[in-house]
């Protein structure tokens, strides 16, 4: 029976430029890639071309790049491709097509007085990794699974073995104390 | 600034946060989507995820299971009471292994009171003195007092397995106790593993508890390559909780269990009331590309199973099955 390649025999596809790069690349990550997408574009043509842009890219850029973990290097180029597509749907007002979801949720982390700042907000990467290094293996599995991965309150639930509310109460506790950590980091 | 530049930021944070993350929320969903079988173990991680949703929708439902479990008087085995199962098992005693484990975690006193091992799944009952005014059985509800656990197997070679790990409190005598499981794919060995398990209090307060397993567990695996309306019941593995059963087929189907038969004649059902065994034994659809419809249905035998219209549920040895019922059709195992 036929099984799928593992990663490094589907990076060894791309630097072959092999056709069977993007097929056996979709195969293994692609319901994981469109799940990502579809989590942050609701119009389901923008996540397909999201993907497409995403595939795109990993046509493009996985022979140069040689990525460690091939799967979080494309969960990490699909969230790009579809918050780079989000963004330019806002900025047209295409407000109908923005799903409320959790990448909202985050906007609640930041402090009133930060609002205003530029986007190329330099040292944020930084403050979100300390704040990461800062916290017990779980609680940050459950800040990424939310805000990374995207998977909803039930899924992080079922994944941990945690019930739903005790996900919920975690989450609620973490957003404040990410708020705290960038009200501090700015002080 | 606003929530897109955080996700952008987000987006670059180092990857070794989100390795880290992705390894404990691995699971089956997405690997059931794509049909594939992922990672690092050739064929293994597509049943290694589907087991470790199922495994983990267990833990979650026990919790819904309170009512049965809670409502149990105290039996010989409490182990398995938590299971609403009310048999003493003999085999499953065996498996239990005192540790003994004491540390104080702030002004609480927390003990690995002892684990019941299974091949490639460790049960740890972890106690503390945090007095409780509750019933006896699985907590419905999220304590003011609670700990974070995490446990592990210390694989010699650094090879990372997919692993389920989670925590269920329930109340024991007036006090807050923890069932924490630890489960690895069906290859795993943990008999003579490393295990180290780390407590952790809201005030930060932490205590590691290691040992190493010296214990060898019981499995069997039985070809069985038998065709039921297009479906090949390709085997059955069992281990001392737990009993799967692999199928495939040419195209989507589900695979429906009826009973199993015991040696003695007996006929078992499992009982699909139950939350927890419904989630965890529920119907196993074959899913997959072309010719890669395979299924797996997982059976704890810890509980559940009863004979008809009974909630009496049994502890199952495996060695007792003599036959499976699969849709409509008995088939001789032994």
């Amino acid at each position: 029976m036929e099984e799928a390649l593992n990663d490094n025999q589907i990076v060894e596809l791309f630097r072959s430029g092999s056709d069977s790069a993007l097929s056996e690349l979709q195969k293994k990550y692609g319901a994981q890639m469109k799940r990502i997408a579809e989590s942050i574009l609701a119009d389901r043509r923008d996540a397909e071309e999201c993907l497409n842009d995403a595939y795109m890219g990993a046509w493009k850029n996985i022979p140069a790049a040689d990525p460690e973990n091939l799967k979080a290097y494309l969960l990490r180029m699909t969230r790009y491709c579809a918050f780079k597509r989000l963004r330019t749907n806002l900025a047209q007002k295409r407000g109908g097509h923005v799903q409320t979801m959790s990448y909202e949720e985050l906007s609640e982390c930041i402090p009133d007085h930060r609002r205003a700042e530029s986007e190329q907000d330099s040292g944020l990467k930084e403050q979100i990794e300390d704040f990461l290094r800062n916290l017990s293996e779980e609680k940050r599995t459950i800040f990424l699974g939310r805000f990374w991965f995207l998977y909803s309150v039930a899924e992080i639930a079922q994944r941990l073995g945690r019930d739903e509310k005790y996900i919920s109460n975690q989450l609620y506790y973490l957003k404040k104390l990410f708020r705290k950590h960038l009200e501090r980091k700015e002080g | 600034m606003n929530s897109l530049d955080l996700h952008d930021a987000l987006n670059e944070i180092d990857g070794s946060f989100i390795k880290e993350a992705d390894r404990a929320l691995s699971s089956s969903p997405d690997c059931e989507k794509t049909g594939a079988t992922q990672g690092f173990r050739g064929g293994r991680t597509r049943r290694k995820a589907i087991r470790i949703a199922l495994i983990a929708a267990c833990l979650t439902a026990l919790l819904a299971g309170t009512v049965v479990a809670g409502a149990k008087a105290l039996k010989e085995s409490r182990f398995l009471e938590l299971f609403g199962t009310k048999e003493h098992a003999r085999e499953l005693e065996e498996a239990v292994i005192t540790k003994d484990l004491t540390a104080k975690l702030g002004n609480v006193t927390i003990a690995v009171e002892d684990i019941v091992v299974d091949k490639h799944i460790i049960y740890a009952e972890i106690s503390t003195d945090y007095a409780l005014d509750e019933p006896d059985g699985w907590l419905q509800e999220a304590c003011e007092y609670s700990l974070e656990i995490t446990g592990e197997a210390v694989f010699a070679v650094d090879e990372k397995y997919a692993c389920f790990r989670g925590a269920s409190p329930f109340c024991r005598d007036g006090k807050l106790w923890y069932l924490y499981v630890i489960e690895y794919v069906d290859g795993i060995d943990l008999g003579h593993e490393k295990m180290q398990l780390t407590v952790e209090d809201a005030e930060n307060h932490k205590v590691k508890f290691e040992w190493v397993n010296n214990y060898t567990a019981k499995s069997e695996v039985i070809t069985v390559n038998h065709e039921v309306d297009g479906i090949t019941v390709t085997d059955i593995r069992f281990s001392l909780t737990e009993m799967v059963i692999y199928a495939k087929a040419e195209q989507e189907f589900t695979l429906s269990f009826d009973y199993i038969r015991l040696d003695d004649g007996t006929v078992l059902y499992y009982d699909e009331n139950n939350g927890m065994l419904s989630r965890m034994g529920g119907s196993a659809k074959g899913s997959g590309v072309g010719e890669r419809m395979e299924a797996r249905k997982f059976f704890t035998l810890l509980s559940g199973f009863a004979e008809k219209d009974s909630k009496e549920w049994q502890f199952v040895p495996y060695e007792r099955i003599q036959s499976i019922c699969i849709n409509g059709e008995e088939i001789r195992i032994r």
